[in-house]
């Protein structure tokens, strides 16, 4: 079983600062891991020698210093032990090739970053309740 | 209509070896003629051997000898050994018998002992020589003061206006003829007496300013004064003498080209009896390569000319052709010097201001000033077309140049010139007053771009020496033949059409004046291409720019609006009504910045990247987007959308072609105002064919139209028609429209009709026609 975790992967503070909001105001809500870099958030997931300790879900956005989201992305599907988490970019663009590159390099989802806070919260929301309440994705091994 | 009555002209017909009349006098053989003028005699030997092959009949006069004694005889049993040693120096000369002539020499005739002049010339393998009495009165030693003191008079004249009546007086009281005229031949070879001097004494009718046409002097009479330079009618009363050839001669007919004592033509013989002059001497002056004129000599009773008399005629010619080409080159250099400073100027003038137009028709100088008596110019430059001065109409000007070059230069020619335009292209004739003459220059190959000038008619009044025509004589025997015109009475003549000429120092201007342009014009075409090569980067740079700028504008944009809601969330239990509408107009702010960056980004998405052309659907993707729309207006009563149905398919990027609908129709919904009855309409449709062309589909919304003023520039990035900040809108999404449109080779314009205010555009984008499914039946396009 994964951990009740989410990693998010965003340099913008606010908007950081936003999720941890909206996710706070879910139901039993899970822990947030907040990863400032791709580096970082990369660093963080190569540490888990045990994939039960992996988050349930990683948020990745795009445009970040050093290594990028989508990069990142690839590093997580192409490795033997993360590559089952579910991994969601979340971007400000909507340019349908930035969408369909998240889709190549493996990603489970692409989200609009909204503009409203309320709709943040929605969409938040959304997420926890497909990807972690509903608990879709089987566990690796139980 | 004339009797033949000149025994002297008729007894030269006699001997002529073909028929002569005025119908064939431009192929007239002179050269051919087969007498010699009374006033000596001829013997034309073989050069190699001496013998002689050709004589005149007349050589008892001169030599003493009968011509049968001389023919086929050598020259040594006929002359004294001094004089065949002459020859022989002079057969061994380059310059031949020039620098010996005249060789002077006794004969014994009747007894007595004469001095004559032997003058030779070779011609071929003949030697001609001709012998003529040499004059008692004429001593070299005293001419050549007269000469000189003649050479430094003709050399000290330097009033131009002056020239050629003094140099006129000067000939006369040189060679005591009665008329002295000088005589210059137009570019047609029309001949005007320029200047003349009378004998006083004689009471001659001026012919001064009166011209005579180019027949007077026909073609190959002109070609022999380039030959033979000097030519002397001695007296026409007096028949000539004929030629006897030997039958062992080579040639039919000796040339006589350069026989100072060549027979005159029988019609030259009539023209000048009709004239009543009995002695003619005529000197050529020539400049460059070209016959310019004639010092015209007449004499109204017989008289002796010495041949002496005759060779330093020559001679003051060719010192007048001198001092008038170099006259001629001074003045060629002034004007040539001041077209080049306004030349230069002009092709500053256009580096300058990096317009040909402007270049050439304003500032100081300008196309007006390079070139004498222009009444106007015009410019046609990639496809424009300006004029100034007084010119015909910019279509007529037009189709002149294309009739030239269809018809009036040959392709490479890139210049073209005429002085009676109008005579050569009749549409021209009405224009004449200020367009007679024309030159024009092409500035490229195809002559598409060019420049002319006009200039204005003048009316010439043209005095000729009688009227220009020519006579019907029938001879005694009954033959009919054109004859020489026997009328010299003045016939004054109006030609109208002409202009004054182009002349070479101007062409040469014209010519070099195309290279200053095109010059200017590169150096201006070269700094464009570099300006285009910014504006290409510089506009790359925006779009990438109002790309990146939209992305990172959005993060503050979340951050502002995001605590905005958190503050009014978490806070708003305990603030006041006041602080919850200034949140408000914080979010309402935000929300119109997020429409900006969201329709500058549209923006910069439609200049970039290729375009997915297939055949689009119209009436269905315009009924999607009214379905998208329509809940926006859901409030507004009596609103009635309409789409046109079965909208004949366009090729688009169908991505695009979305934006710009979307962007028209909530155009159209922003602004429309209700009709009379207070009821509100859009309508999605199109413009009925017209044929040709691609079709133009229209979004129309009622309203009360807009003002023209805003008509063009309604479709400028951030340009609103309300300033009422009420209306929402950022003023790109018409830009957008445009964009789309320029993109798909289309064009999009706004007219007050339709409902009230209606959006047309039509695209047509490279290719096409590749979409185009042919045979579906779109009712639309039926004929109503």
């Amino acid at each position: 079983m994964y951990a009740n975790k989410i990693l998010l992967a965003e340099d913008d503070t606010t908007d950081a600062e936003f999720f941890q909001r909206a996710l706070s105001r879910l139901e039993s809500p899970p822990e947030l891991i907040w990863c400032k870099s791709g580096t970082e958030a990369y660093q963080g997931l190569t540490q888990h020698s045990d994939p039960a300790t992996l988050p349930r879900l990683a948020i990745l956005d795009i445009k970040m210093p050093g290594m990028n989201g989508l990069e990142l992305l690839e590093k997580i599907k192409s490795d033997e032990r993360t590559k089952n988490m579910p991994v969601i970019i979340m971007s400000s663009s909507d340019e349908p090739q930035d969408i369909s590159r998240a889709y190549d390099c493996g990603a489970n989802g692409y989200l609009v970053k909204p503009n409203r806070f309320q709709d943040l919260r929605d969409l938040v929301g959304s997420i926890h309740h497909f990807w972690i309440k509903t608990n879709r994705l089987k566990p690796v091994h139980d | 209509m004339h009797l033949q009555n000149d025994p002297v002209a008729n007894s030269v017909r006699e001997v002529y070896p073909y028929r002569v009349d005025l119908e064939n006098c431009e192929n007239e053989p002179l050269r051919h003629i087969r007498v010699v003028q009374s006033f000596a005699c001829l013997i034309a030997v073989d050069s190699d051997t001496l013998i002689v092959r050709h004589v005149s009949e007349n050589t008892d006069r001169f030599l003493g000898l009968h011509w049968e004694e001389i023919i086929d005889r050598p020259l040594s049993s006929i002359f004294n050994r001094d004089l065949t040693e002459q020859l022989s120096i002079g057969l061994g000369r380059e310059n031949g018998f020039e620098s010996l002539n005249p060789i002077q020499t006794l004969f014994t005739v009747n007894g007595q002992q004469l001095l004559k002049n032997v003058i030779v010339h070779r011609e071929g393998n003949r030697l001609l020589l001709e012998i003529e009495n040499s004059a008692d009165d004429f001593r070299t030693s005293g001419y050549q003061q007269i000469l000189a003191r003649a050479v430094a008079r003709i050399q000290n004249i330097n009033n131009h206006n002056r020239l050629f009546t003094e140099t006129a007086a000067i000939l006369r009281q040189l060679t005591g003829y009665d008329r002295v005229m000088v005589y210059r031949f137009d570019k047609n070879y029309n001949g005007e007496v320029i200047a003349e001097s009378l004998n006083k004494d004689k009471n001659l009718e001026p012919f001064h300013g009166l011209f005579y046409p180019h027949t007077d002097i026909p073609k190959q009479a002109r070609e022999l004064y380039l030959k033979n330079r000097v030519r002397l009618i001695s007296d026409i009363t007096v028949p000539p003498s004929n030629i006897r050839s030997s039958p062992q001669a080579e040639e039919k007919y000796l040339d006589l080209s350069m026989a100072g004592s060549r027979g005159v033509s029988p019609i030259h013989l009539e023209y000048l009896g009709y004239m009543g002059v009995n002695n003619s001497l005529s000197v050529a002056i020539i400049l460059g390569d070209k016959l310019w004129g004639l010092f015209a000599l007449h004499h109204y009773s017989p008289k002796t000319v010495d041949y002496g008399l005759r060779n330093l005629l020559l001679f003051l010619g060719q010192i007048f052709s001198g001092h008038l080409s170099m006259q001629a080159a001074g003045s060629y250099r002034e004007k040539t010097l001041t077209r080049n400073l306004v030349r230069l100027a002009l092709g500053e003038h256009i580096s300058k201001t990096r317009d040909i137009f402007t270049g050439l028709t304003e500032g100081s100088y300008t196309l007006m000033n390079i070139f004498a008596e222009t009444s106007g110019a015009a410019i046609s430059f990639e496809g424009r077309v300006e004029t100034m001065g007084e010119t015909p109409p910019t279509d007529a000007i037009q189709k002149l140049t294309n009739w030239v070059t269809n018809n009036g230069v040959d392709h490479d020619s890139l210049i073209y010139t005429s002085d009676s335009i109008g005579k050569e292209y009749k549409p021209f004739q009405s224009y004449c007053d200020y367009a007679a003459g024309v030159l024009i220059i092409y500035l490229n190959p195809d002559h598409a771009d060019w420049i002319c000038w006009f200039r204005p008619g003048l009316s010439r009044k043209i005095t000729w020496g009688g009227k220009p025509e020519k006579e019907l004589i029938v001879s005694e025997q009954g033959t009919r033949r054109l004859g020489p015109r026997r009328s010299f009475e003045r016939y004054v003549e109006t030609v109208d059409g002409c202009s004054a000429p182009w002349d070479q120092g101007e062409i040469d201007t014209a010519y070099t004046l195309r290279i200053t342009i095109i010059n200017s014009m590169i150096q201006h075409y070269s700094e464009v291409k570099q300006t285009n090569e910014r504006l290409k980067k510089a506009y790359e740079d925006l779009e990438t720019f109002s790309y990146t700028v939209s992305h990172d504008l959005r993060a503050p944009l979340r951050a502002i609006n995001g605590y905005a809601e958190i503050l009014e969330e978490e806070y708003g239990q305990r603030m006041d009504d006041e602080a919850r509408t200034l949140i408000g107009g914080i979010q309402r702010g935000v929300d119109q910045m997020n429409t900006f960056i969201t329709d500058i980004l549209e923006l910069s998405r439609v200049g970039t990247g290729g375009l997915k052309l297939s055949p689009v659907d119209v009436s269905p993707l315009a009924n999607e987007i009214v379905a998208e729309l329509r809940p926006l207006y859901a409030r507004t009563p009596d609103l009635e959308i309409r789409v046109v149905k079965d909208l004949p398919p366009v090729v688009a990027d169908r991505r695009l072609l979305r934006q710009l609908y979307t962007n028209l129709v909530s155009n159209a919904l922003k602004y429309m105002e209700p009709t009379e009855d207070g009821r509100f309409a859009v309508e999605i449709g199109c413009r009925p064919p017209t044929g040709s062309g691609p079709l133009v589909y229209t979004v129309s919304n009622s309203g009360s139209g807009i003002e023209e003023e805003y008509l063009e520039t309604i479709f400028q990035m951030f340009s609103r028609l309300s300033s009422n900040s009420q209306t929402e809108g950022t003023g790109v999404g018409l830009a957008i429209v445009e964009r789309i449109t320029s993109r798909h080779n289309g064009k999009v314009w706004v007219t007050n009709d339709g409902l009230g205010v209606t959006f047309n555009f039509y695209l047509s984008p490279e290719n096409a026609n590749d979409y185009v499914t042919s045979g579906k039946d779109w009712p639309f396009l039926k004929p109503a």
